[in-house]
């Protein structure tokens, strides 16, 4: 293959991908005869490591995404409740899920936050399983319809989920 | 001679190593003499690249452009794990069809 063909099917693949691997598959695709078949195979190829590279940064943001929803279903109000004092006062109550004052809030709060990242990193550690991205985004979805929206939080997190999910058909 | 298309490069990869290292071009040609079909350069790196990244094989130190990859004690497990899943359904397969073409 000609060294202007190399440098354009290079072009197709993700930076990352080149910094590793661009020597050794120079070498090789020199070796190679330009067909269409190869070419197609090329570019199919190159779509691929795409797609694994936005898989990564999918399941990145979707690792970051469970423990701000965590921390957010935590320490948001869940529900107020107002009580009449009078004519024309009331007096209402925010309720959370967790205390946000006084010394509960500094005890729980370091371990929500541990909890947390070990729930991101183990969502982002497991990115690869198309099983475990199929189970944790419809759980999170089946969770969001029974309880009525219960866990909107965690909503992108589940969408991009199963979106990673079906991205790693893509056979390449 | 079967068809590379019907089965995992992986599984090609993974088996073609296992008779020791070898690069990229050394690789296509020997799973062309195993399967009789020539896996596509992007098909045969997507591959390497999988299977580098799940520490089932390993790339050696480059020479003359050529990096060669060697099979690790993890991906020689699991190469066999495969070729006794893949011998289980070829016996069951090649018994059940003797008894088709008889």
């Amino acid at each position: 293959m000609k060294r202007r063909s190399i440098d354009l099917f290079m072009a197709l693949y993700p930076r990352a991908w080149r910094s590793r691997y661009e020597e050794e598959f120079r070498a090789l695709l020199e070796s190679e005869q330009l067909s269409l078949k190869t070419g197609v195979n090329l570019v199919w190829s190159a779509f691929g490591q795409h797609v694994q590279t936005s898989v990564d940064w999918m399941m990145l943001a979707s690792a970051v995404g469970v423990i701000a929803a965590m921390m957010t279903m935590w320490y948001m109000p869940v529900s107020a409740s107002c009580t009449s004092i009078g004519a024309a006062a009331a007096s209402c109550h925010t309720q959370h899920l967790l205390p946000v004052t006084g010394t509960p809030w500094i005890v729980l709060t370091p371990i929500m936050l541990a909890l947390s990242a070990v729930l991101g990193t183990l969502v982002f550690h497991l990115r690869r399983s198309r099983a475990f991205l199929i189970v944790f985004g419809l759980t999170i979805m089946v969770f969001f319809v029974v309880s009525f929206g219960l866990d909107w939080a965690l909503l992108p997190t589940g969408l991009l989920s199963l979106a990673s999910a079906a991205k790693t058909r893509i056979p390449h | 001679m079967g068809q590379h298309q019907s089965m995992s490069p992986r599984l090609l990869v993974l088996t073609s190593l296992a008779g020791g290292p070898k690069h990229g071009y050394a690789l296509m040609e020997d799973i062309a003499a195993i399967t009789g079909t020539r896996l596509g350069p992007g098909t045969l790196y997507g591959a390497l690249t999988r299977l580098e990244k799940s520490g089932l094989i390993e790339g050696l130190e480059i020479g003359d452009r050529r990096r060669p990859y060697r099979l690790t004690s993890r991906g020689a497990a699991v190469l066999e794990e495969d070729l006794l899943r893949y011998q289980a359904v070829v016996c069951h397969g090649l018994a059940r069809l003797s008894g088709v073409l008889s």
